[in-house]
């Protein structure tokens, strides 16, 4: 049998020649390239999909499964490799998603690198591809379902976080402070996925990386605007339109992905809350794009501070995903 | 007027506002993190680290429980009252918007729209023309209404008006589940009890307190074992219990992480295990009567619960009890009585530090099924408020008054989100309609 984690690495592969693709479209801007950015994104996500479906299989042998109709409990998303791997996907697959529905490729080179980081950051040092068996407390039927909706939940999440990048790109009025709140997402996102790589004994030495790679990334989009390919990009309130779309897919789904970890927890924890901190950063995450969500309707507070929402929303995403993981173990200590 | 307002129009105001909404979202976001960085329901000298003036801020502002802390529960009861006003302050503009809408698009009503087209037809084809709107709008799932009234034919189609209640719907899930979470607190509990195979209790030990709750009927531990992998990790604790009541054995089930035993509303989980048991004898009046629990586990004798912290390598036993709700503590040799009551000793006979038992977490959250209501209605609230959509369109057709042979069309229509699909259907109704039946001689 094939090895999933050799799928996923070659759908990475994908992500990246296809994130090539965009940033070359973006600067060209011929249809044919932008249709081959497309095409090897699918490809990827078609090959990680594969590869789930192979490590599901395997893990249910690991697990020394018998009936068919208990696979979906050994879904393969128990650990931060895997739940990484989920979630790039994810990220690859609502970008498609959004690229079909508003026919503009300009944003894949903004989205696809967040898959492409989150993935990578597994196969660089730090964790481990290698298919455990399912410790009692994952054995669950609500483990796929919990998982899968808590990840669109984030993956909706980070695209839009792409799209406020993309926003105060197109916005003629980006200030210093947008700048420095761009940068400072980017630091802080590059802080925690280093962090994860190399633990908590190199955090200086994270953060100094973390810093270089932030300004290497905003200079960049610097150069982005410089050079006038924003003009490319979908409109201002098209691109708020796609902020909210992908917030709003997030925050349902993130709300399911609570309330199943809800239902989960009643049945393995005894109870459907607990503070743990993993519960209580994603109630934070929950409170601050319910936040965003009614900032709209709030006369004159629209437009930029929607984007400063969205980024601060994708920061607690982070934590909540990185951060708890890291520094608060609670409960919930496999990813 | 706005000096003329009273207190309670003010009041109404403030907690009516979308602004406080986020303020208290934020808030609350902001205040939850404290609980996450500094350690929760933790006895005080935990928080000798923070040094002598933060650890009086810490227990002043109750920041060692912030999840229960009164400002914390006032920042979500402001919530849910800016909840309710606000919904209460719209909810009738909407209830109107949908139930009562003006159904005939009249020349002022046109400037109002924001998707508004308007053509000159041959009027020798009127009855066609109505026919192929209504058919058009049907077509697209709008319920169609037409009426006469003078020169005007209005037209009006609505497509799932109900869909402007998602966001009420969404707040209705939010305090159903806020009352539930609130009868959760006041009426459950959650408590520890540990058994060692053949042995029972109906004392349940509660977390973070000293209380103990008896249960009206008995669990007994009838097996614990784990199950391992070939690797050698855990694949599963497995607790054979049984529910006694009134002497018989009314439910009985293998207890595992994520497959807890249900009785009358109380839950038991496999929560934890241990090593350690002891047998204690109690003699009462001559009578004698073995006790046998496990470590942690309460046992009562008279008014007086006992509960065996530990032992040492010596022979003695580290004992903990309460009695009306006060908590002390005594060091009990093996093999030496207690006089614990009139004419009542208890002796621990033996200690077996081998043994295995299970830790049973006990809860009861009568409020558990509420929350799922609340969650259930809030995530169809959260679908319809976000992926369904309201569209609305209006139709005039008006016999000019100086050209007998030529009417007025006018299509207009508004939509709570997918504005880009409501100009589309729209435009295509209009292109139809202007294809067919445009007055040669003026056209658009």
């Amino acid at each position: 049998m094939i090895d999933s984690v050799t799928l996923f690495n070659i759908g990475l592969g994908f992500y990246i020649l296809s994130a090539l693709f965009y940033v070359i479209y973006a600067f060209t801007r011929k249809d044919f390239i932008g249709k081959i950015a497309s095409t090897l994104a699918w490809i990827g996500v078609i090959i990680q999909g594969a590869g789930f479906i192979v490590r599901g299989f395997h893990k249910a042998q690991v697990n020394e499964v018998t009936s068919l109709l208990e696979l979906y409990k050994y879904a393969p998303f128990t650990n931060m490799y895997e739940s990484l791997m989920l979630f790039g996907w994810m990220v690859v697959l609502i970008y498609l998603f959004f690229e079909r529905k508003y026919k503009n490729k300009m944003f894949g080179m903004f989205v696809i690198p967040f898959a492409i980081l989150a993935e990578s950051s597994t196969s660089i040092l730090g964790f481990s591809g290698e298919v455990q068996p399912l410790i009692p407390a994952l054995q669950s039927n609500w483990l796929l379902f919990h998982v899968i909706t808590c990840f669109i939940g984030y993956a909706g999440a980070a695209v839009a976080a792409g799209i406020a990048f993309a926003y105060f790109l197109k916005r003629e009025d980006t200030t210093k402070l947008d700048w420095f709140i761009m940068w400072f997402t980017l630091a802080f996102g590059a802080f925690w996925a280093f962090l994860s790589i190399y633990r908590l004994s190199a955090w200086f030495f994270c953060l100094i990386l973390a810093i270089a790679f932030a300004s290497v990334v905003t200079a960049i989009l610097w150069l982005i605007k410089k050079l006038g390919l924003p003009k490319y990009f979908p409109s201002v309130e098209q691109l708020e339109n796609i902020m909210y779309y992908s917030i709003a897919v997030g925050f349902v789904f993130l709300t399911i992905g609570i309330i199943t970890g809800a239902v989960w927890a009643k049945y393995a924890w005894g109870g459907y809350w607990s503070w743990d901190p993993k519960e209580t950063w994603s109630l934070i995450t929950w409170l601050i794009y319910a936040a965003y969500l009614h900032v709209k309707y709030i006369k004159g507070w629209a437009g930029k501070k929607l984007a400063y929402f969205s980024l601060l929303g994708f920061i607690s995403v982070i934590f909540t995903y990185y951060g708890v993981n890291l520094l608060l173990p609670g409960l919930h200590s496999y990813a | 007027m706005e000096k003329n307002k009273n207190i309670w129009d003010k009041l109404y105001d403030f907690f009516a506002s979308i602004k406080l909404a986020v303020v208290l979202l934020f808030l609350l976001a902001v205040t939850s993190i404290i609980g996450t960085v500094i350690e929760q329901q933790a006895s005080p000298d935990v928080y000798d680290k923070y040094g002598p003036f933060w650890k009086s801020v810490i227990l002043k502002l109750d920041l060692y429980d912030v999840y229960h802390s009164w400002w914390y529960i006032l920042l979500i009861v402001l919530f849910a009252i800016n909840l309710i006003v606000c919904s209460i302050k719209r909810l009738p503009y909407i209830y109107k918007l949908v139930q009562f809408p003006k159904k005939e698009l009249t020349p002022d009503r046109e400037k109002s729209l924001p998707l508004l087209f308007k053509i000159t037809l041959d009027a020798s084809k009127l009855k066609e023309i109505k026919e192929r709107v209504v058919n058009l709008l049907k077509k697209y799932g709008y319920k169609v209404e037409v009426k006469e009234e003078g020169r005007n034919i209005y037209i009006f189609a609505d497509k799932k008006p109900w869909a402007r209640y998602g966001v009420y719907i969404v707040h209705t899930g939010i305090l159903i589940i806020l009352i539930g979470a609130l009868i959760s607190a006041l009426f459950g509990y959650r408590g520890y009890m540990n058994l060692a195979p053949q042995t029972n209790s109906n004392l349940v030990t509660l977390f973070y307190s000293d209380k103990i709750i008896e249960l009206p009927f008995y669990v007994k531990c009838n097996d614990f074992h784990i199950e391992f992998y070939p690797n050698g990790m855990p694949k599963a604790y497995v607790a054979d219990i049984s529910i006694i009541k009134d002497g018989k054995v009314v439910a009985h089930q293998k207890v595992k992480v994520n497959e807890p035993l249900e009785y009358d509303g109380i839950y038991f989980y496999q929560a934890s295990y241990g090593q350690g048991a002891f047998l204690f004898k109690l003699n009462q009046n001559g009578k004698i009567k073995e006790i046998p629990v496990a470590l942690q586990q309460a046992f009562k004798v008279l008014n007086t619960y006992y509960i065996p912290l530990g032992w040492d390598s010596q022979g003695r036993i580290f004992v903990q009890y309460i009695v009306h709700g006060l908590k002390n503590g005594f060091l009990m040799i093996q093999g030496v009585p207690y006089q614990v009551g009139p004419n009542t000793t208890l002796t621990c006979e033996g200690i077996f530090p081998d043994v295995m038992w299970t830790g049973l977490q006990v809860s009861k959250d009568p409020g558990a099924n509420i929350v799922w209501l609340g969650s259930a209605i809030m995530i169809i609230g959260l679908i319809i408020a976000f992926f369904i959509a309201h569209h609305r369109a209006w139709v005039r057709l008006e016999k000019e008054k100086e050209r007998e042979n030529r009417i007025l069309f006018v299509i207009g229509g508004i939509t709570n989100k997918e504005k880009e699909k409501l100009e589309k259907e729209l435009s295509n109704i209009f292109e139809n309609i202007k294809k067919d039946f445009a007055a040669s001689d003026i056209g658009g």
